[in-house]
């Protein structure tokens, strides 16, 4: 444990934004890609700046060597969204204010550290999250049934006047339904022997999903490079996604609370699967081409035209460019989206296959801002 | 101008990955060198493509083109094996078969080495996907 002694911010804030540089470009992993999650280390010093940013909040502080020299530590938090729904302003510490520090020293021994806890001088916790931040708002939603236009088709996004939006999806990584594999938030398995229960591999993919799986995930590109959290992990994200149906021109745009503020469109016009959103054969997109038709209450949307630059789901299962991707949305009430994603991806798995979770409804509030390029150079 | 091409240099080292492949690990192109010893090599470049069931490819595309025979992935160990007519620095037409180890399989810049033998001949070869495509 060791203390210090104050020094200006205006002096060390070039220092700051630089040495935060390599910090956020690893930033929103699981933290054991990160941090050494074995091991617990106290630091004690002064702050000299917040950083009240996505994808991870930074508390800078000055830390005294024995030497009296000081060491400016980078503290790691949850994301500016997450402390602000628990609650939480920047406000609540000032540069000059002295703390404490429990958490995770980093792998690569450089002077940060997942801050488990932080606490002000008077040992009041601060910045920290509640465990569920969902479960009061979500407890004093009302009941109804699925809200629907004139035309009798159900809203998917919130009714004139009203805003909302769709998050804290029950399932964070794509997984055959029927399967029963435990994994953390990130997709990270529990028992690294279950890869093969999660989806109908191919042989390469399936070594490919364990080596990323064995890696703690650390190559993300979504995390490395902020790369859009593009196919079915754009519905798993914590941040959620909110439709808006614009009728008059035969089209839905689907904008994403998480990424970097990442939109895809879906045209219900009838039109083929061509020659849209610019994409073609040629140039394959992140999110795709899709087009969409009602079957009853449920919104079919058909995705094909995927680049392989990104990651398609959390926990590193592969695709190839030949994914086809089929999508069934049914708001089964008021407050529950259900979300089904079948799987056609010849060059990655042996057979089609599906995966289902739903959706939460948040209402009376926007999508949250986070952009994964808050805090990046 | 020195300050500019350094900052477009740092700019599209790090853009680069940002489009990086991420599906079958051997898709893209892949550029690096073959030869006898440390002082003859050739240069080599491969454009590969996974359709599912086979992957293909053509080497050195321009004049000399060449069809990649035949490429397996064992993906139990990360073994490739290659086998494809290739054209030498003189323009002759040689046997080539390599076998290699895929490796940094994480990063956007892969590397396959390993050793290839043809017409009695016998060396390494190296090759590095290049980011972005």
């Amino acid at each position: 444990m060791s203390s210090f002694a104050p020094v200006g911010l205006p002096r060390l804030l070039p220092c700051v934004i630089l040495a935060s540089l390599p910090f956020v470009a690893e930033a929103h992993h699981p933290l054991s890609a990160k941090f050494d999650t074995n091991t617990s280390n106290t630091l004690q010093g002064q702050v000299s700046a917040v950083d009240w940013s996505n994808p991870h909040v930074h508390v800078f502080v000055n830390v005294e060597n024995p030497d009296g020299s000081l060491t400016n530590w980078a503290l790691e938090l949850p994301s500016r969204v997450e402390l602000e729904w628990s609650g939480w302003r920047p406000e609540a510490l000032q540069a000059g204010q002295r703390i404490t520090a429990t958490g995770w020293p980093a792998l690569n021994g450089t002077h940060q550290l997942w801050a488990e806890s932080l606490s002000d001088s008077t040992g009041k916790a601060v910045f920290t999250v509640t465990d569920d931040p969902f479960s009061k708002r979500l407890a004093e939603r009302s009941e109804g049934p699925t809200p629907r236009w004139p035309d009798g088709k159900p809203r998917l996004g919130p009714a004139p006047g009203q805003s909302g939006f769709w998050g804290l999806p029950s399932r964070r990584s794509l997984i055959e339904d029927g399967q029963n594999v435990v994994m953390d938030e990130h997709g990270l398995l529990a028992n690294l022997d279950d890869a093969a229960k999660v989806a109908p591999f191919q042989d390469w993919a399936l070594a490919l999903y364990r080596f990323r799986q064995s890696n703690h995930l650390r190559d993300d590109p979504m995390f490395l490079y902020c790369v859009p959290p593009a196919g079915p992990r754009q519905f798993q994200q914590p941040f959620g996604a909110q439709f808006i149906e614009d009728k008059d021109h035969q089209r839905i745009f689907l904008l994403l609370g998480g990424g970097n503020g990442n939109w895809r469109l879906i045209y219900t016009d009838g039109r083929e699967q061509v020659g849209q959103v610019s994409g073609n054969d040629d140039n394959p997109l992140f999110f795709g081409r899709a087009t969409a038709h009602w079957e009853g209450d449920t919104l079919v949307v058909e995705n094909t035209g995927f680049n392989e630059g990104f990651w398609f789901s959390n926990g590193g299962l592969p695709h190839t460019k030949l994914l086809k991707m089929t999508e069934r949305f049914t708001r089964l009430d008021q407050n529950t989206l259900q979300y089904a994603v079948t799987v056609d991806d010849p060059g990655a798995y042996t057979r089609s296959w599906t995966s289902t979770w739903e959706l939460q409804w948040f209402p009376g509030e926007e999508l949250p801002e986070y952009y994964c390029q808050d805090n990046r150079p | 101008m020195k300050r500019l091409c350094t900052a477009l240099l740092l700019f599209f080292a790090w853009v680069a990955p940002a489009f990086a492949q991420q599906g079958h690990p051997l898709t893209g192109t892949w550029q690096g060198d073959w030869g006898p010893n440390a002082n003859t090599r050739h240069f080599l470049t491969l454009i590969m493509e996974w359709d599912g069931k086979r992957i293909t490819g053509i080497a050195n595309p321009g004049p000399d083109s060449t069809e990649i025979d035949q490429l397996t992935l064992n993906a139990a160990d990360w073994s490739v094996a290659i086998d494809m007519d290739l054209k030498d620095s003189e323009g002759k037409t040689v046997r080539f078969r390599g076998t290699g180890k895929l490796n940094e399989l994480g990063s956007q810049n892969r590397v396959i080495e390993g050793t290839w033998n043809a017409d009695g001949q016998s060396g390494t070869f190296t090759l590095t996907r290049q980011s972005g495509a």
